[in-house]
């Protein structure tokens, strides 16, 4: 089984050997340029940005992804589905968005993205994360599309898809729906995009 | 006469039996009723359905022990951690994500670690699955001990062969 790591920050070499080792077989960069194959490993290249307008002006190929920080993001709200591709959320979202906000992202109709980074470091400082259990709600009754990355900026931040798929069945989500993060649904935005990608 | 006055006797008796024996009916029925009634109700109750429920479950759920082999991806520097250590820091953080009795439920246990191969097995129950890998994620974030799961078996002697350290 090989997955999809969508969203790396920063790819160093200790970085590529333990997606690589972890069977990770695409992988989605904020610093890559452009589409390449390395080790096995197909390199896609991503633009991550809270406004939209940097978002129009990214390259035609790169997947433009738009974070939610506060539901103040939101308010360009019409226009994000005709600029971004997924929307990602970060650990403020996923603490401080309300069921309102989420019923907002969920009705976009866009993949939403979430880090499990993020939610372990929370879990650990016994944080509420309330917009994160209103996320799953609609994920567990397939009404959104959810996919979950490790977000790795350093080798320790690679966590193994196995992990990842066991932290989201602990969240609530069967078996099916976790996997499908990490490989049906990111494959899906690739193909969307105009990417021959996929899984063996 | 005589013969129409024994007629009527004897369909006035077959009258009055056959009413009796009626009246009787319809009491025993209701008198069944309510046995029956009482008897469904005592099978609805809540004790009887948890009581119910419990020996299903019990039958369902055989905690069954999993092996699980792990490697530790150390990048080629020598492993400075004992077994104890190990086994100590997995409890503590299993304890912080799920408490004491999730704990002791779950049969966590470090079985062996091969420090040259950096290679170790690791016992639960079956269903604790998700959790133990949880705890895993946390060991990696928190103290920078990458873990990688290699496989999962049913019996200690198929994961000492992978391991390959059987003596």
């Amino acid at each position: 089984m090989k997955y999809v790591e969508f969203h790396v920050r920063k790819l160093s070499r200790e970085v590529m050997e333990l997606l690589r080792k972890f069977k990770y077989h695409i992988i989605v960069c904020d610093d890559a340029k452009k589409y390449s194959i390395l080790n096995d490993i197909t390199i896609i290249p991503r633009v991550t940005s809270s406004s939209a307008n940097e978002l129009k002006t990214a390259p035609r190929k790169a997947i433009k992804a738009y974070i939610v920080k506060s539901k103040e993001d939101l308010k360009n709200y019409p226009k994000l589905k005709k600029v971004a591709n997924i929307i990602t959320l970060t650990d403020e979202a996923l603490t401080r968005l309300g069921p309102k906000s989420i019923e907002k992202i969920v009705n976009l109709g866009l993949p939403v993205e979430i880090c499990v980074n993020d939610i372990i470091k929370a879990l650990e400082k016994s944080r509420y994360l309330k917009g994160l259990y209103s996320l799953l709600i609609y994920a567990a009754s397939d009404s959104i599309d959810l996919i979950v990355s490790s977000c790795p900026t350093k080798n320790l931040d690679v966590l193994h898809p196995i992990v990842v798929r066991s932290i989201l069945e602990e969240l609530g989500l069967n078996s099916i729906q976790a996997k499908k993060a990490l490989t049906q649904t990111p494959i899906k935005v690739l193909r969307g995009i105009g990417y021959n990608v996929y899984l063996e | 006469m005589s013969i129409l006055n024994n007629y009527l006797l004897i369909t006035l008796s077959l009258i009055i039996t056959s009413l009796c024996v009626s009246i009787i009916s319809f009491i025993l029925i209701l008198k069944v009723r309510k046995l029956v009634e009482l008897f469904r109700l005592s099978l609805r109750s809540r004790l009887l359905r948890s009581y119910i429920k419990s020996i299903e479950v019990r039958k369902k759920r055989r905690l069954r022990k999993r092996y699980m082999v792990f490697e530790i991806i150390n990048y080629g520097k020598s492993l400075n951690i004992s077994k104890e250590e190990l086994d100590t820091l997995m409890k503590k953080y299993f304890k912080e994500l799920f408490g004491t009795t999730e704990l002791s439920r779950s049969g966590l246990a470090l079985i062996t670690i091969d420090k040259s191969k950096f290679r170790g097995i690791l016992k639960y129950h079956s269903t604790y699955r998700t959790k133990v890998l949880m705890t895993l994620a946390l060991l990696q974030v928190k103290e920078g001990l990458i873990v990688n799961p290699l496989m999962t078996t049913g019996t200690l002697r198929k994961a000492l062969k992978y391991t390959r350290i059987i003596k």
